[in-house]
């Protein structure tokens, strides 16, 4: 079952993309700040990361570039902000797309298609 | 008429010039057209020997085939000669698309060049046993019957009998034969299956499936490149996994020439590809929201706009359509 981890301190957004993930047969894990995502990395080894770009503890291009370091896990930042300046950092540090909210799951789900081909 | 791109919708970054350096060709280059041109001439030449009992003239094709693996090595252009939307292809365009896009999986996959030659050629000349099926139902419109589709079978067997024998190339007859069989032993003519068919004869056979999704055929309309990927990568039409792979990474999830509609409702077509995020191409924007041609086409890096993407794709047949609807639209307005 490809294996999803949702990022973000805002449970509405972790609960709605859940959902969809769901429904879509993948495995979703959870977590509601930087650290306890970097936790989540390390022990349960997903194929891909949604990730909030502002959150408590450690925020979302942090912990990108920590993932980055030590595993090759697709990143796919989630965020609000709209400036490019953020898009560019998380594409330097090698997120591979980046959508913003409300998400539009059309668009999320090509993602999951591409990524779970790559890996399959 | 045409309208003026507009620079700022959610594109900011889209002005003249910012990012041109991702890809350096819009249109085929005159050397691409030009290998195009010989690889279709060669096609039709070789019907015609076929088709008069004569020797084909195999040396001739193999130059060909050497400037065709070198062409695409260099650039895009004959890939977006083989996957032009625009148009319906003959059978011996048709035998060109397909030598171009299998070479070029051939060499995505690091095949030895020796293996891309034979990839190539036999794309060329896989059907020339054409020439022995009724002109009737080359040319026939709507579905084909059981019987029809039983003379189609024949082909291959056509093809690797007159290819059969020739001197030094040996390999070509038994590739011909096996391009329509498939891995899990679903195909024709005998049924082969995984190691029984020839690795350059796989490489093919997807080339052949690609190729005829993206153009019309008589008894259906084109899909999408997208949507042939997608039906590709779902295993529906028995091709290793790696085969699939390797299709995707050398022609990206929404191919060259695709239509697609963005998430700012425009309408454009995609000019070359990222490898890093194949979901997010470059595009030329061509059409507005309310379907009307921009006079002057921004170019689009998605990669480097993420609050653009691609919404869907759609064939060319549709592009069409909605232009249409759109312009009546159009003129009921100015009648009202």
């Amino acid at each position: 079952m490809f294996k999803v981890l949702v990022v973000d301190d805002d449970p509405a957004v972790v609960g709605l993309l859940k959902a969809f993930l769901e429904k879509k047969n993948c495995q979703v894990l959870t977590a509601y700040d930087g650290v306890e995502a970097l936790q989540r990395v390390q022990e349960n080894n997903p194929q891909l990361v949604l990730l909030d770009v502002y959150m408590p503890k450690k925020d979302g291009l942090e912990v990108l570039k920590e993932i980055k370091q030590y595993k090759n896990i697709s990143v796919v930042m989630i965020t609000a902000a709209t400036g490019q300046a953020v898009w560019q950092e998380a594409l330097a540090r090698g997120a591979l797309d980046y959508i913003t909210k409300p998400c539009d799951l059309s668009y999320l789900e090509k993602i999951l298609w591409w990524i779970s081909k790559q890996t399959a | 008429m045409t309208h003026e791109s507009n620079e700022d919708a959610g594109a900011p970054q889209t002005s003249e010039g910012s990012h041109l350096e991702d890809f350096n060709q819009e249109e085929p280059s005159e050397t691409a057209r030009h290998v195009y041109r010989e690889a279709i001439n060669f096609v039709l030449a070789s019907l015609h020997q076929a088709e008069a009992g004569q020797t084909i003239d195999i040396c001739g094709g193999l130059q060909l085939v050497n400037k065709i693996n070198k062409s695409l090595k260099e650039d895009v252009g004959l890939v977006m000669l083989a996957t032009d939307r625009t148009q319906e292809f003959s059978i011996s365009q048709r035998s060109a698309n397909v030598s171009i896009i299998a070479c070029s999986i051939a060499q995505t996959l690091v095949m030895p060049e020796s293996t891309v030659i034979r990839v190539t050629l036999a794309g060329l000349l896989r059907d020339i046993g054409i020439v022995r099926t009724p002109t009737k139902l080359l040319y026939k419109q709507g579905a084909f019957s059981d019987s029809e589709k039983a003379s189609f079978r024949q082909i291959p067997i056509y093809s690797a009998e007159i290819l059969d024998g020739i001197s030094g190339f040996e390999w070509l007859s038994p590739v011909v034969r096996q391009v329509y069989e498939r891995e899990d032993g679903t195909g024709y003519p005998f049924g082969l299956a995984g190691k029984q068919i020839a690795e350059e004869a796989k490489v093919l056979g997807i080339a052949i499936v690609w190729e005829a999704f993206l153009h019309r055929r008589s008894d259906r309309d084109a899909l999408t490149g997208h949507h042939a990927v997608e039906h590709l990568a779902s295993q529906a039409d028995g091709f290793p996994d790696r085969i699939v792979k390797a299709l995707i990474d050398t022609f990206s999830v929404y191919p060259l020439n695709e239509y697609v509609v963005l998430n700012t409702h425009e309408v454009g077509k995609v000019i070359a590809t990222n490898a890093g995020n194949p979901l997010r191409p470059i595009v030329k924007v061509l059409y507005s929201p309310d379907g009307e041609r921009y006079l002057k086409p921004r170019i689009v890096n998605l990669i480097r706009n993420f609050q653009i993407y691609i919404r869907r794709a759609i064939t060319w047949r549709e592009l069409s359509t909605a232009l249409e609807e759109a312009a009546k639209d159009e003129e009921s307005d100015q009648v009202a």
